[in-house]
């Protein structure tokens, strides 16, 4: 059992110079303690054919890797979870899918592992809900019912841009700026909030 | 596949998650995100682990308290008895020295209660 206690009360800005400074021991901590259960949901969310284990260590050399290079792009003035939460989903989906050729299908058998993943799943639909009623207030409702058929329904763009008399391009342009209402109003106001 | 996502950096997408990029930042992440519908739904799940587990975080440490604060109550507690004790020691003193003669005075009036019973 390792003990991390002396690292209980540091903040993650100055974990982040205490890693740079060499301290391996302190991103071991970070990562199979401190944010251990947001790894290994976000593992098991992006890469779920390989080992849970096996992508935070993958993580734990990509972090470390030619002298701690890509730690040190971290910018302090940002949260160290939303950072790492991007990073650490991007490297496992990226991961993931050089892994896809080997064909391996883990199975998760950890009760506590699943346990996680519903628990973050959970959390993901009700973020998704609130976009989903976000949605169903969207103005104007030629937006909301773009939005809907393309995200919801999954049409076919050209479809879409059909029944509504634009060229697919023009549906684009609607559909970002749907999206972006949507995400800012139901997913970054909410945050700002918390 | 990596290569094609590298025009929006890990750190252009946590600062969009945190609502720190400019408006430009901002337009370049939706162009990304409009442009496939699976990004949105990992922006959901980078998010969902943030607001899930990131609270967790926050109330283990609610739960796991310093132990300074306790120690220094425990510490003011002491003090506290240890004035009362110093206290009660000082006013004891003056006291036995006041009252001996009362005492000296229970004391006959005790004898002379058993002279008379006898």
């Amino acid at each position: 059992m390792k003990s991390f206690a002396k690292y209980r009360y540091t903040t993650d800005q100055q974990f982040v110079v205490d890693i740079i400074a060499n301290d391996s021991k302190a991103l071991e901590y970070l990562l199979y303690d401190r944010f251990r259960r947001l790894l290994r949901f976000n593992a098991m969310k992006a890469a779920p054919n390989v080992p849970v284990d096996d992508l935070v260590q993958e993580l734990y050399i990509y972090l470390s890797a030619d002298n701690w290079t890509r730690l040190k792009k971290y910018d302090p003035e940002l949260p160290f979870d939303r950072w790492l939460s991007v990073v650490s989903y991007r490297f496992f989906k990226d991961f993931s899918l050089r892994m896809i050729d080997s064909h391996r299908q883990i199975p998760i058998t950890n009760i506590k592992d699943q346990q996680l993943l519903n628990a973050g799943t959970i959390q993901m639909t009700h973020i998704m809900m609130d976009i989903r009623q976000g949605l169903d207030k969207l103005e104007p409702p030629r937006d909301r019912e773009i939005l809907t058929a393309l995200l919801v329904h999954d049409e076919e763009p050209q479809e879409v841009a059909d029944r509504f008399k634009v060229t697919v391009d023009n549906l684009y342009n609607i559909k970002r700026r749907a999206l972006a209402k949507l995400i800012q109003k139901h997913l970054l106001e909410l945050k700002i909030e918390n | 596949m990596r290569e094609a996502e590298q025009h929006i950096s890990d750190e252009l997408l946590a600062r969009y998650l945190s609502g720190k990029a400019t408006p430009e930042e901002e337009s370049a992440v939706l162009d990304y995100l409009s442009e496939n519908d699976e990004r949105v739904e990992d922006l959901l799940a980078m998010s969902a682990a943030v607001e899930q587990f990131g609270k967790q975080e926050v109330e283990q440490k609610k739960h796991v308290r310093p132990l300074w604060p306790a120690l220094s109550a425990a510490a003011s507690v002491a003090l506290l008895i240890g004035v009362g004790i110093a206290i009660w020691h000082n006013s004891g003193d003056s006291v036995s020295i006041d009252q001996a003669p009362a005492y000296a005075t229970q004391d006959s009036i005790v004898e002379t209660n058993m002279e008379d019973t006898l």
